[in-house]
Order: C-alpha cells, then structure tokens, then sequence
C-alpha cells in the first residue's frame, strides 16, 4: 500500500532542522541587563567565590568579608550616583544574564578606584558536561580579563558558550560603570 | 462512513440469511467507486499530514540538537559527548514515534491500518533502542575520559550523584526487556500475556526516563526548547490515555455490550454474539475488527483482536473465532450475559481499499469473519468471487450462510474442502477458479503462509500488487 508519501515526511523534517538554524532562537541573549546591574553588595559574603580566587596584587582582595563590609560601607554612593563617583571607591557589581542551552550564565566584577579587581561567577550551568568543560574555562576567563581589564578577551575553544556568556556580563558592568 | 450499503445479515450461521429468490438490486458502481475515490484520498491526505507533522518536529528536535552540539569540541570527550546527545534526542524521538504508532490515532489507523502501524512499530523499535542504548554508553564513556575514571565508576557516579539519571537507567532497562522479549526466539516461548505485561512496563520506564532530558543536560534544558519537549510527552501520552483508555472506555459503556449467545460453528470455531445499544453508532466497516475484552475470569486480564463477522444489525453483532490460544479456547465457555469491553473498530482493510471493477475474497480457516462481512457490501456494487479453503467439510465455517449470499452473476462462491494438494491455490488452480485479475481486488485473510501464496499467484495473475490486500495478523 503506497499510501505514505516518505518525500514529504523528509522534507518536512529537513523543513524543521533548516528552520531552527535559520531562525536560530536559543541562543539569543535575554537582556536582563534592567535587573542585571544592582547596587554594591553590602551584605553578601557570598560574593566570594571559592573557585575563583584572582590573587591580585592589590591586598584588599586576599582579605575577607570585612574587608568589603568596610569598602562598602565607606561608599554607598554608586548605585544612585553617576557612574564616574563610582570609580572612585571599591563596589561589587552583578552583571546581566545570558541565557545558553545548558542554563543561565552570570558574572559579578568588583571594580576599585576604576580597576577591575575580582569577578566571580554567580551562575553557571551544572550538568556533568557543562562542568567538564566550565572547570577548565571559566577560571581562565577570568585571569585573562582581570589581566586585560577589560571583557574583550579570546574565547576559549570548546567552551564557545561559557566564553560568550563571560564577555555578555562582565561587559554589561563595564557599560554601566563607564570603564 | 462509506458511501455503500450498510451491511445486513447478522444471523446465526445455521440459518439462510437472505433467500435466492431476493430481487437484484441494481449497483450504483460508478457514483459508489467515486465516493470510496474520494474518502480515500482525503483519508491518505490527513495521514500523510499528521507524519509530516511528526517529521517537521522531528526536524526542529534534530536542529535544536545540532545547535545545542555546535561548534564541536576538539577533544575526543568533547566529540563523544556530542555524539551521545545526538543518539539520545534521535534514539527518543524514535521511541515517541513507537508510542504514536500504537496510539490507535484514528487519522492512522484508518488511511494505514493497525497491523501495518505494528509492522513499522516492530521495525523502527530496534534502532530507537540501540541509539538510546548507545546514547548511555557514549555519555558515560566522554565523562569518564574527561574525569580520568573508569567506566563503571563513572556509570556509577553518574548514577548516584547527578539528579533523575537513576530512573532513567531504570526506565532504559524496562525498555531494553521489552525489546529482548519482543525478540522472534524469545516471544515464541512466552505465553502472550508475559510479553504484554512486560510491554506495559515501557509506558513506565518511558516516563522514567524523561525528567533527565531537561535536567541533566543536553538541548531540551531551557525556554521553548524544553516546553516544546514536554509538550511532545504529553501528546504522547495524552493520545495513548485518550484513545487506547478512555475511548474504548466509554465506547463499551455506552454501547452496554453483553455476550448474547455462542455458537459452535466447527469443531474448533466458535461464534459469539454480543448484544448492545445503539451499535450503529460504533461506526464499524466490513472488514474490521474489535479488541475484545471479556470480563470473565481467564478472559478479563487482555484484550485480543478479533474479526467482525457479522456487522451490527437489529442490536447484535458476531465475532468468529478458532480456538488458537488460551484466550479464544476459553471464549467457548464464555457465559451468555458477560460484560464485554470493545477497542476499535480498527483495520484498513475495508471496502475503501477497492478500485478494481471486480473483487476476489480469499479466506482459509478463522480468516473467513473479515470475509464473510465484506461479501455483502462489496456484492451489492461489484462482482465478487469468494474462496473458502478448509482441511474438511466440517471444519467450513459459515459455510451454509456463504452458500446462501451466492447470487448468479454477481456472487459466486467457492467452498474447497480438502488438502492443500487438492486446492493449491496457485496461479493456475486460481485462474482456473476466477480468471486474470488485471481488473480486481484481492482480499486475502488467512495464516500467513496463504497469504503470501495467494498474492504471489494473484501478481502471476495480473493483480495490482497494490489492490491486494490483507491484514498482517501475524503480529
């Protein structure tokens, strides 16, 4: 009985593949860069990340929370004062999402006097795969950029998504602190 | 639904249904071949729609999948691990594909028929489960190179640490047994009922499996892509509860089927009558079959497929079967009164099917029911030659009604008792009975060694490959 045509179950098939490629709609940003940005975290000892430790040369970074109860303390200006006062004290900011396939990718910088001196990741994908690849990438990210200073740093092959998801939110900070 | 007569004659087989003498009534052939022309058409169309459908998410799956691997990792677990999600996603949609199959969708059944759903479901089934299979050994082989591990602690850790992958290895297993034991060798040894059970654990280990796809990894984690995946497993499972459950559910109900009488026909063969309200309305062609439930100790565990072979009429509708298994040896002793639960009408092979001017019906043993309904229909608007085979004299069931549907010129039917030597149903012996077939539809309904034989004589013959049909009972 050839009452199935196979030609157009293929093409239709071949229709969807092409489709999602073309239209390509995972992996768009979501611009939550309205909530991304919040003032300096005054209360968070979660901004320290264990896996990420820069060891900077500036001191204040090796210390711990009090160090950033103190440095926050003696600026609460940013969040409501123009970007330029900013630069002049230590803040801790949050950077936008960027959405992947795996799950949510998100960075948060402090910035000193005008220099980048600690990001940390607050989100990132944790399925065994995105682990595997993120234990090697993500640390790296963060040397070259806080080397850099600055987002424009290379991507890192094989970690396509974790690379991009860096640049997105650690350049969503810079934007809007002016550096 | 089709644009014939509906049938008559449901009457107990020792009785003439119709007498000799009955006025001719003169067919309507050409405004009837349009209407069955033009239900065909638009039955292979939606059919061929819906499995575009199904090829069209398919391929937005499949993109999903390549965008969620791309670019390709340069390490060797980057590239296993790419692989593995491919096998999944395509390995899953295949089993999906095996669900749908079996869903009783009407818009299938109808334009293909049960039996050749089963026979793509039993063809596409080995390679879904491979591909998921593969998917589990691939995955654990990237992760157990990129953490230095073995295999086994890596299949271990994966288990224990990492959220829902347990009761998808448990669902995968639940899979994996239903595949070996729907194996030729090994089906053959188990009585029916295991197997069935056994596959009723897949809807379970299906289910199991599913909260890893959009948890644990892979292109189905967030936004539409995951919406679109839970949307296809409640589809699934939606159409398998709607129409294999509630449907017949409600069907039975309605219809307030009972067991009205059972009639010895052969010494293996048995009649049953069931008695109902409304039967009309179950829609049934000439041709079809019921998934009969009979809820009597021994009988109520499953359903089995048996041919209609007398069409609703006055309250009452029969069934005609051999005592095959335990199921249909029990069937003999059903009591009179017994609640019966019905699934269907399925089964293609009605009067839709002709586009010949002519129609030759072949039946051998219990595959004389389908026949016997369609004798009616299809001799009303063509000639029809109907070929009866049986061992014995006594082993001809309905013989004595069949005698009584013959019509000159317009029925004629040929009862053979005897040994397959004496009627071998070759090209020769079935020119001999009906002539070239270059203008006819060939019905065939018996064990599939006849089957095949009778279609390989009627090809000799001149028949349309296409225009002979027959139901694949050998599921």
């Amino acid at each position: 009985m050839s009452t199935i045509k196979s030609g157009a179950i293929v093409a239709a098939t071949l229709a969807g593949v092409a489709g999602v490629l073309v239209l390509n709609p995972t992996t768009e940003v979501a611009p939550a860069a309205a909530t991304g940005l919040v003032s300096p975290s005054d209360a968070s000892g979660a901004t320290t990340d264990p896996t990420v430790t820069t060891g900077s040369d500036d001191e204040d970074d090796t210390t711990s929370d009090d160090s950033d109860d103190t440095a926050a303390s003696a600026t609460t200006a940013p969040s409501t004062a123009a970007a330029p006062a900013a630069t002049a004290s230590t803040a801790t900011y949050t950077g936008a999402v960027y959405s992947t396939p795996y799950g949510p990718m998100q960075v948060e910088a402090t910035i000193a006097n005008g220099e980048i001196v600690d990001i940390s990741w607050i989100s990132l994908p944790a399925d065994r795969h995105s682990q595997g690849i993120n234990n090697r990438a993500a640390p790296q990210l963060v040397v070259e950029a806080l080397a850099a200073q600055s987002a424009q740093v290379n991507s890192i092959s094989g970690a396509t998504y974790t690379s991009a998801g860096f640049k997105y939110s650690l350049q969503s900070i810079l934007d809007q602190v002016g550096l | 639904m089709y644009p014939g007569n509906p049938a008559t004659a449901v009457e107990p087989s020792r009785t003439r249904s119709r007498s000799n003498t009955e006025p001719y009534t003169a067919p309507h052939t050409a405004s009837w071949a349009e209407g069955l022309a033009a239900l065909r058409a638009r039955q292979q169309r939606t059919a061929n729609t819906a499995l575009a459908a199904v090829g069209l998410v398919g391929g937005v799956a499949l993109g999903l999948t390549f965008q969620a691997i791309w670019p390709l990792g340069s390490t060797l677990a980057d590239l296993l691990w790419a692989a593995s999600v491919l096998a999944a996603v395509v390995g899953t949609y295949g089993v999906l594909i095996l669900l749908v199959l079996i869903a009783r969708l009407p818009v299938l059944e109808r334009a293909i028929g049960q039996d050749r759903l089963v026979v793509a479901h039993k063809r596409i089934a080995p390679w879904a489960l491979s591909l998921v299979a593969a998917h589990v050994v691939l995955v654990v082989a990237s992760y157990a190179r990129t953490a230095v591990v073995s295999w086994w602690s890596e299949l271990w850790s994966l288990n224990t640490t990492t959220p829902w992958i347990l009761p998808a290895t448990a669902g995968l297993a639940a899979l994996v047994l239903a595949g070996l034991t729907s194996w030729r060798h090994a089906r053959s040894r188990m009585r029916h009922e295991t197997w069935w059970t056994i596959h009723l654990y897949t809807y379970l280990g299906i289910a199991l499996a599913f909260a890893h796809q959009i948890t644990a990894g892979g292109p189905f984690m967030t936004g539409w892509a995951r919406a679109l995946w839970v949307a296809l497993y409640v589809a699934t499972f939606g159409s398998i509860l709607w129409f294999r459950v509630l449907v017949p559910l409600r069907r039975s109900w309605r219809h307030d089927l009972r067991v009205a009488a059972v009639v010895r026909e052969t010494p293996d063969m048995v009649s049953v009558l069931v008695s109902g309200r409304n039967l009309r309305a179950l829609g049934v062609q000439p041709g079809q079959f019921f998934n009969w439930r009979f809820l009597h100790p021994g009988l109520r565990y499953e359903a089995h497929p048996y041919s209609l072979s007398g069409l609703p009429r006055q309250g009452m509708m029969r069934l005609t079967v051999k005592a095959l298994g335990d199921a249909s040896t029990a069937l003999a002793d059903v009591p009179v009164g017994t609640r019966v639960l019905v699934e269907g009408p399925y089964g293609a092979t009605t009067p839709v099917r002709v586009r010949g001017s002519r129609v030759v019906l072949v039946a051998a043993g219990a595959g004389i029911a389908p026949i016997r309904t369609l004798v009616d229909t299809l001799g009303a608007h063509l000639p029809v030659d109907v070929i009866y085979r049986a061992s014995n004299p006594q082993d001809l069931a309905l013989a004595q009604e069949l005698r009584g549907l013959a019509r000159p010129n317009r029925v004629r039917v040929h009862l053979m008792a005897g040994s397959r030597t004496t009627y071998p149903l070759t090209a020769d012996h079935l020119y001999s009975l009906v002539g070239p077939l270059s203008d006819a539809d060939v019905f065939v309904c018996g064990p599939e060694s006849l089957n095949q034989l009778v279609e390989r004589s009627a090809r000799e013959l001149g028949a349309d490959p296409d225009r002979i049909h027959h139901e694949e009972f050998n599921l």
